[in-house]
């Protein structure tokens, strides 16, 4: 019985001693020895070349950091964090461009680290970096003065247009600032549609993801009727149905010009797109003279241009903060020199993107960077997407020939219940 | 007359009976340990939580009837989702029933090549529902698709715009499922064939013709079938999600014409975070299922005919 004893305390010390050194427990500097291993989680979707290339680089560069990588497909991510979170177990760096999980405490916020790596912020597009009076957090990274994310690249919506068709129709071609009007826009793509040789004047998607969302809500994001179905708004869905309905831009299930207003407009099939500006190479690759312009606004309305980046962030509980925070800091610097050189894709910097030459003397570039220093923070909705569902349908019904005031009207009171219930949970989490 | 040898056997009987008992039970373990983990525990967790507040990231707060005073009184997209579910119900099931009983007659009948054409209809009920909603929102293009290319060449100028119309939105997705009925067809058709070849024998000497043949002996004995047929064709309309999750997106993008009652609670659960809220809306779901289902089963005395009927029989 003794000897059966002893042999099992034998055994468990061995196991005990063996399982004790698997990892650190606690963060090292870039300078120790002992190594570390950051799980990062991201999306499938997100995670490219570039993405593998800066992993790869990291590393390089702290051989003590290893980055152990987990994708999911998009529509997942949320649901795996917010179990994650729940578990007690997230990881130590995601994409963390949700509002729930700031507001949460479950992002760390990266202001100290921003100052004690030296990062400079002034180059940074604001609409990202965002103004401490505002909640912007859907398309940026700050929240209630903090930063909780940074990011390399800028996403934007712009507008590509085909100069040779401008100059073939005899239309000077737009300038990057400031943005036509929405009836400037729709009358300039009836003027350049043919027709004969199918190609579509402009193409557009649904008005809540091109014209400024203070066309349809009050600054505040709380109000919606009278603002919704007022003049303003009842003109801009107007002159777009009647630009789709005229055939001067195609329905919105014939092409989403989100999706596939690029290759349309690679095709030549499209004078102009309201798309996302990720697509240079694809354009450039056509051999289309194109240029980029700032989305067309409602009349009156102050343009807004949205934007976003790789919303990469410290998850809260990591035991290893100041090695996720050295991987946010050579993502959001050396990163972007990296992603200029790999994808192409615009940086969040203009200094960067002037340094990295990412325009290479393109004229198109050259005005993309005239045009996203344009960029605001959005009117914040808290479940923006919620609230829109009347809006959406106002337009399918004003595009299939309901007069838009009545369709508006109809939807008006709809959007504002939403609103409201968006708010009240809003409100009620503030706590 | 109980003697101690009797009661000796008898208790002997019993030891054994109880060691009997206790091995099914020990056997019976691991499945009732599932049904306790899986089953049981996840709803009566679901019943708690449809009480309470909860992100799955915060502590769940209690709220009682909260959550349901809002769905009735605060939240119009509750019975939006009610009123789409409603309608998708009205329209498909009936139209299921129909087409898939019409197609099974279609099949029962003696042709050469009839297996092929049985394999060619069930197949589309197999295929992905995620990959056949992709491949109707191709279909169903307003401009370019293949539906509306056919609708204006037959002259039609201006035909619905299918998914991207309010009034339409709906009919596109009962046509997008009409095309999987070759699945309640072969049902209808096991049914068909069990019907007794007497009957008709009988029905044929007493002067029935075709179509009193059907309305007299095909549909009585085929209405447990069509109880089936009806049960889970109500239950699947019930549980839309697939397809107009595929159409609106994660971000609903297609606006409220396709805002279905399950798709409403992943919105509302996933999406926006508020789990108690959608297990409530998803009990509501349950119980108004329930009830429904419990009124077709209360009135299937009434139109549900057997070939043999025990109560009638007495």
């Amino acid at each position: 019985m003794r000897w059966r004893l002893t042999s099992l305390l034998a055994v468990i010390l061995v196991i005990g001693t063996a399982c004790g050194g698997s990892g650190s427990k606690t963060s090292s500097g870039a300078g120790s020895q002992e190594k570390v291993t950051l799980n990062f989680w991201g999306t499938k979707e997100g995670y490219d070349d570039y993405s593998r290339a800066l992993v790869k680089a990291f590393e390089a560069k702290y051989p003590n950091i290893h980055i152990k990588v987990t994708t999911y497909p998009e529509d997942n991510y949320n649901t795996k964090i917010d179990t994650a979170l729940a578990a007690g177990h997230p990881p130590d760096l995601g994409p963390v461009g949700n509002l729930r999980w700031l507001r949460a405490g479950k992002v760390l916020p990266l202001d100290d680290m921003v100052r004690e790596q030296k990062i400079d912020l002034s180059a940074y597009n604001k609409s990202i970096i965002g103004d401490p009076a505002r909640v912007n957090g859907e398309f940026g990274c700050s929240y209630q003065g903090k930063l909780y994310c940074l990011g390399s690249y800028l996403g934007a919506v712009g507008v590509f247009y085909n100069k040779a068709m401008f100059k073939a129709a005899g239309i000077p071609a737009p300038a990057p600032w400031p943005p036509m009007t929405i009836d400037q826009f729709v009358d300039t793509a009836c003027k350049l549609t043919n027709k004969a040789k199918g190609v579509w004047g402009g193409a557009y998607g649904y008005p809540v993801t091109v014209v400024p969302w203070e066309t349809e809500f009050s600054k505040d994001g709380r109000t919606a009727v009278g603002i919704a179905n007022g003049p303003t708004a009842v003109h801009t869905y107007d002159v777009m149905a009647q630009g789709i309905r005229q055939g001067c831009a195609p329905s919105l299930n014939t092409m989403d010009p989100w999706e596939q207003g690029a290759d349309y407009f690679a095709q030549g099939k499209l004078a102009m797109v309201v798309t996302d500006l990720q697509s240079f190479k694809k354009i450039e690759n056509a051999k289309i003279d194109y240029g980029v312009t700032h989305p067309p606004t409602a009349q009156g309305v102050e343009p807004f241009l949205q934007t976003w980046t790789d919303v990469l962030g410290v998850f809260a509980g990591t035991k290893h903060s100041k090695e996720a925070e050295l991987f946010i800091a050579f993502q959001t610097t050396q990163g972007q020199r990296l992603r200029v050189q790999v994808t192409g894709d615009m940086p969040i910097s203009t200094t960067v993107a002037k340094e990295a030459n990412w325009a290479k003397g393109i004229p198109g570039r050259e005005e993309a960077l005239e045009v996203v220093p344009h960029a605001r923070p959005a009117v914040f909705i808290p479940n923006r997407w919620d609230t829109v569902g009347a809006l959406f349908e106002a337009y399918d019904q004003i595009v299939g020939g309901k007069p838009a005031q009545q369709a508006l009207n109809d939807a008006a009171p709809k959007v504002q219940s939403d609103l409201d219930k968006a708010w009240k949970d809003w409100d009620k989490d503030k706590g | 007359m109980i003697t101690a040898k009797t009661s000796g056997r008898r208790s002997r009987l019993g030891r054994l009976a109880r060691r009997e008992e206790r091995t099914a039970y020990l056997f019976l373990l691991p499945w009732l340990a599932g049904l306790l983990m899986f089953w049981i525990v996840p709803i009566l967790w679901s019943v708690a939580l449809s009480a309470s507040d909860w992100d799955i990231i915060s502590k769940p707060s209690w709220v009682g009837l909260g959550n349901y005073r809002e769905m009735l009184f605060d939240d119009r997209h509750f019975w939006l989702a009610i009123r789409v579910t409603l309608k998708y119900i009205l329209l498909s099931v009936p139209l299921y029933i129909v087409a898939g009983l019409v197609l099974s007659l279609l099949l029962n009948l003696k042709l050469r090549g009839m297996n092929l054409f049985r394999t060619i209809l069930f197949v589309p009920s197999v295929l992905s529902g995620v990959a056949v909603a992709i491949l109707w929102v191709a279909l169903l293009n307003p401009d370019v698709g293949a539906v509306n290319s056919i609708l204006r060449a037959v002259g039609i100028d201006n035909p619905p715009r299918w998914l991207g119309s309010p009034t339409w939105a709906v009919p596109s997705v009962v046509l997008i499922g009409l095309w999987g009925v070759g699945g309640g067809a072969i049902i209808y058709l096991s049914g068909l064939q069990n019907i007794g070849a007497q009957l008709y024998e009988a029905a044929a000497l007493d002067g029935a013709g075709p179509w009193r043949r059907f309305r007299y002996v095909t549909l009585p004995m085929l209405t447990p079938t069509l109880l089936f047929v009806l049960l889970t064709s109500l239950i699947d309309a019930f549980q839309v999600f697939d397809t107009a999750f595929i159409v609106s997106g994660a971000q609903g993008a297609a606006g409220d014409s396709l805002r279905f009652y399950l798709l409403n609670v992943w919105y509302e659960g996933f999406r926006n975070g508020r789990l108690g809220y959608a297990s409530a809306e998803a009990w509501v779901l349950v119980i108004a299922a329930a009830l429904v289902i419990l009124l077709i089963f209360r009135t299937s005395g009434r139109w549900v005919y057997y070939e043999y009927d025990p109560e009638k029989e007495r």
